[in-house]
């Protein structure tokens, strides 16, 4: 029943009945933005995944692509997010050759939220959604239970507190692409500073008017491994040994040698097959 | 005929009322009188606790529910004949033979219908206005949770 399964749900309850502890809900962690420019949207998210207070994956990617010029970045479970979104794209693009036009953000909205709806927040995705399309660039954002949000700048997840504190002070209507696209990478960069659940590098997307979505993946690292002061390669020799055996691997096979005998017919050349 | 678009909940909503015209008091029941033992009103009127999840009846109802209002909405629009109509086109197609075009069949994925995995046939799902959307049931046909013995289940447990 559309991926989830009910089997256990009766005996889970009755342990539970009988004391037994339940699991309990894992927090996720994430920082995703999302920016309207003069002529296009841009959305950036972080790139670390968490499973509980473990970062599970350094350099993961949470921006979707959900049309060649709608893309999506995704917080909450991760895997709800990457289903939810892989799901409507193929929706988005039956649509789209049904109809035999480009698909629209708002009907890529639509779909989501009336799928979320449907699962009633079970299906943990929160995601922002961006584009552009005949009637313009677009930005909305989506909770997991179904309700929509529309804006010039959009932050969720753990570390949006952090993104909007960002955004509510840096942006102005009507900026340009390397605007927007700063203002984005530095709300993230709050949330990975500021947000233990968020981390690593900045992942972009933008998409203009009329112009293939162009994706920046890591477009900001703060977070790159320094060298080492001290290096753990230890030369050749170093560990001191008081004997040495070597034993041969590979066997060596007798055979035997036939002599090779060239016999040359005299100052003839030799015939060259044509 | 309701405008119903989320299945409604799977337990009651209300106690039933007494009927004073049947000279039925609003009053507690009196189970000395009755002889019968008293029943937890409360269990009936919330979530049961013994009762299934809630989204278990939500998404089994989904479907029919959607499909329910927009007939109501028809009805409203154009009169009783075209949810009528509808119906009947639908349950004329679930009567016939599966039909389903050669070159959408596939071999592997074959079901007991003719259709490839649990899907509907194509004229019904036309009729129903599916044939463009996919959905989980599509790909996750639900077949994967064949009861294992305990040895299968040890030997999957142990990579044997």
């Amino acid at each position: 029943m559309g991926g989830f399964s009910f089997d256990n749900y009766q005996r889970n309850k009755f342990l539970t009945a009988k004391g037994y502890p339940v699991p309990t809900a894992t927090a996720t962690g994430t920082t995703i933005v999302g920016c309207r420019f003069d002529g296009g949207v841009v959305i950036a998210a972080d790139t670390r995944a968490t499973e509980g207070e473990i970062v599970a994956d350094k350099n993961c990617e949470k921006l979707h692509r959900m049309s060649p010029n709608i893309w999506c970045a995704g917080a909450g479970t991760a895997a709800d997010c990457e289903m939810v979104t892989q799901l409507i794209s193929s929706n988005l693009e039956l649509h789209a050759m049904s109809t035999g036009r480009a698909p629209r953000v708002v009907t890529c909205l639509t779909m989501l939220k009336q799928h979320l709806f449907k699962y009633q927040g079970h299906v943990g995705a929160y995601l922002i959604v961006a584009g552009c399309d005949p009637t313009g660039p677009k930005l909305f954002s989506i909770h997991a239970h179904g309700s929509t949000d529309v804006g010039y700048y959009l932050s969720l997840g753990s570390g949006s507190m952090a993104a909007m504190a960002t955004l509510e002070s840096k942006w102005k209507s009507s900026m340009t692409k390397q605007e927007a696209m700063d203002l984005c990478a530095e709300a993230i960069e709050a949330g990975i500073w500021n947000d233990l659940g968020s981390g690593s590098n900045v992942d972009m997307c933008v998409m203009e008017v009329n112009k293939p979505a162009v994706l920046h993946r890591n477009y900001r690292t703060p977070n790159e491994r320094s060298i080492k002061q001290k290096s753990y390669v230890f030369p050749r020799g170093t560990t001191a040994y008081l004997n040495e055996k070597v034993k041969p691997m590979i066997k060596p096979v007798a055979y035997d040698i036939f002599e090779e005998t060239v016999t040359s017919t005299g100052g003839e050349q030799m015939e060259i097959d044509g | 005929m309701s405008m119903r678009f989320i299945p409604s909940a799977p337990y009651a909503s209300e106690a039933p009322k007494p009927d004073i015209a049947r000279g039925e008091i609003p009053a507690l029941r009196d189970h000395m009188v009755a002889g019968t033992p008293p029943v937890p009103m409360a269990d009936s009127l919330n979530t049961p606790t013994e009762g299934p999840h809630p989204l278990q009846s939500h998404l089994k109802n989904w479907d029919q529910t959607q499909y329910d209002m927009k007939l109501e909405h028809l009805r409203r629009l154009f009169g009783a004949h075209e949810p009528v109509r509808r119906v009947m086109e639908l349950e004329a197609c679930k009567e016939s033979l599966p039909f389903y075009p050669e070159v959408l069949k596939r071999a592997d994925t074959m079901s007991m219908s003719g259709a490839p995995g649990a899907r509907l046939d194509i004229a019904q799902e036309i009729l129903l206005s599916r044939d463009q959307v996919v959905d989980w049931e599509d790909i996750y046909e639900g077949n994967d949770t064949v009861p294992l013995d305990f040895h299968s289940d040890l030997e999957r447990r142990m990579r044997l």
